[in-house]
């Protein structure tokens, strides 16, 4: 196994720029149809090419999350009638699971046969890990090859979660964890995919992304914040200027990047963050998989 | 004549004063009434139903409906009676003598309502103007066309027969109103400039928004690959997008508002002993002296 860590809401202007600065490097992404952007369609047509693999989330967590997309509504046929016209560009597609509660599985899986019944394939999404409501991870076993682990209060608890992961891989399936890209979560979990907005996030909140393995091996997983932009979410209360690690990150831009500081406070400050991210996390890709080859889920789950 | 109201009793109001107000009134509309005692009758009527309506909406269309058909049948009691001349007395102005409670416009959409049949009830919710306008769009359209009327139903999986009786129900059941009448609305412009049925019907799912420009768009593009193109793209990024050249913006790279952020942060390194100078780095200051040391001279040229 080889997991693939999807970026979310991609925008075509950094996907170019990215591709253009790393001709071979795997970027994977996953677009929603509660997102709505005006360069969803350079991505799904014109520039399929550009992309390793494309997957399409159905919007139910904006749905879930925030008013709607853009002021779009979300509905089931709206996501049919997307699936219909580009189904055969993406990779795979996720249920439209609108219900995010345990006992959601009823109204979840009349949705799933419903889009089925329109020519469309969907990965199942599960929010009852442990059958603590609804036996549904043991129903979706019996048909779907690859099973994916939405929203759930069992997701923050680490035990629940890996036994519904350890399960599904135990059953020959792969496994897609929905929006879980830290890595000293993903390392010890043998998922095939996931998935992060933090990319994108990062730079909305405020935040860089830093591998910072050498100074800190235990968690090397380093956000530092900005000094422009003071976020509401404090992920980290560490900043860039500042970081005792000031000095070497801004030797990592400039040589990995060829980015400076001044870019990260210019004008398209922006841009050059959400590169920044992005380079981050097809880099956590790697490290991840290397990390799933030392526990042996290569071996364990080939 | 008689009227059947046992559809209310389900809704457990107490309006049984009401009701048999109404069902006295009723019984007593025998054809040796005259014609404008009748009128009264009803006007009469009207007030009961005004009353059951605001203690229970969900009554509304259905009342709307019976006061319709008690209006239907003196109408046409009144059209065909041979005593009145009604060149001299025509239905309108009859109906102003006649009618103190119940108004014109009302009277109208009663009788519309009616005439549109029964198994009206469930649609309560949307209102007696919306579900007219439901219904006029639908059926006026489609009159002739019993086909087109059943190949729209089905393309949107919709039926005034379908039952609604759920929030979510009713929720599901408006939002398919609303694309239907917004697929209706513009459905015969749009054909006219050679757009595929099955595409446009897809941007309306989505939540593409037709207008003037994007019809004349359309039609002005010269093959069937460039419109179907172009419903894809508005498809995929869930809206109409119509590049105009002509008033393309540009964007200053330079503001005054830099300028001022400089100059807040530097006096608050000064002035507050703020202890972060030095992550701004020497050689960025020394760049910026050096841009502001011309912007001094361009400025003083000026």
């Amino acid at each position: 196994m080889q997991i693939k860590i999807y970026l979310s809401s991609f925008s075509f202007d950094i996907l170019a720029e990215y591709r253009k600065m790393f001709k071979d490097a795997e970027i994977n992404i996953l677009l929603s149809y509660g997102t709505t952007s005006s360069d969803y369609y350079s991505m799904i047509e014109k520039n399929r090419g550009m992309i390793n693999s494309l997957i399409l989330d159905s919007g139910a967590f904006s749905l879930n999350n925030i008013e709607g997309s853009n002021g779009k509504p979300i509905s089931i046929d709206g996501f049919i009638a997307y699936c219909k016209t580009f189904q055969e560009r993406f990779d795979f597609i996720f249920n439209f699971d609108e219900d995010f509660h345990l006992d959601g599985f009823e109204k979840n899986y009349k949705n799933q046969k419903k889009i089925e019944a329109a020519g469309i394939k969907v990965v199942p999404v599960v929010h009852d890990y442990i059958e603590e409501e609804v036996a549904e991870l043991d129903e979706y076993l019996k048909s779907y090859d690859l099973i994916s682990l939405g929203f759930s209060k069992h997701k923050s608890d680490k035990q629940k979660l890996a036994t519904a992961v350890h399960k599904i891989k135990q059953a020959n399936k792969k496994v897609h964890l929905l929006g879980v890209s830290a890595y000293n979560r993903l390392k010890n979990l043998p998922v095939d995919y996931s998935d992060s907005s933090n990319w994108a996030q990062g730079q909305i909140f405020g935040f860089m992304y830093y591998w910072n393995a050498k100074n800190t091996p235990n968690d090397p997983q380093l956000t530092l914040r900005f000094k422009d932009f003071e976020p509401k979410k404090t992920e980290s209360k560490e900043y860039l200027d500042g970081s005792p690690y000031f000095g070497e990150i801004m030797e990592y831009l400039k040589n990995e990047l060829g980015i400076s500081y001044q870019n990260l406070y210019g004008q398209n400050a922006t841009f050059y963050r959400q590169l920044v991210n992005t380079h981050y996390f097809v880099k956590l890709q790697d490290r991840v998989r290397e990390a799933h080859i030392a526990n042996g889920f290569d071996v364990l789950y080939p | 004549m008689t009227i059947d109201l046992g559809y209310i009793n389900q809704f457990g109001i107490d309006v049984a004063g009401n009701v048999q107000n109404i069902e006295t009134l009723a019984s007593s509309i025998i054809s040796s009434m005259t014609i404008p005692a009748e009128a009264k009758c009803i006007d009469s009527i009207y007030l009961d139903f005004e009353i059951i309506g605001k203690k229970a909406i969900e009554t509304r269309t259905y009342n709307w409906a019976r006061l319709g058909e008690l209006l239907f049948n003196l109408q046409d009691r009144y059209n065909k009676d041979p005593s009145i001349n009604r060149v001299k007395v025509s239905w309108t102005k009859f109906a102003a003598e006649n009618f103190t409670n119940f108004g014109k416009k009302r009277r109208e959409q009663a009788v519309n309502l009616y005439n549109y049949g029964k198994e009206l009830e469930k649609y309560y919710f949307l209102g007696i103007d919306e579900l007219l306008y439901v219904f006029n769009l639908l059926m006026g359209k489609h009159r002739k066309d019993k086909e087109g009327l059943k190949k729209t139903a089905e393309m949107f999986e919709f039926s005034f027969n379908s039952p609604v009786d759920t929030d979510e129900d009713r929720r599901i059941f408006r939002e398919k109103v609303d694309k239907i009448c917004a697929y209706e609305k513009d459905f015969a412009e749009v054909k006219k400039t050679g757009a595929d049925n099955e595409l446009y019907y897809r941007c309306v799912s989505v939540g593409c928004v037709v207008n003037k420009k994007v019809i004349s768009h359309i039609g002005s593009l010269a093959s069937q690959a460039e419109k179907d193109a172009y419903m894809k793209e508005s498809i995929a990024n869930r809206d109409f997008k119509i590049s105009n050249n002509e008033s393309t913006t540009e964007y200053a790279q330079a503001s005054p508002g830099l300028l001022c952020k400089l100059l807040d942060n530097t006096s608050g390194y000064r002035t507050k002993g703020l202890n972060e100078v030095k992550h701004l780095g020497l050689d960025i200051v020394t760049q910026a002296i050096r841009e502001l040391v011309w912007l001094r001279k361009e400025l003083r040229n000026m």
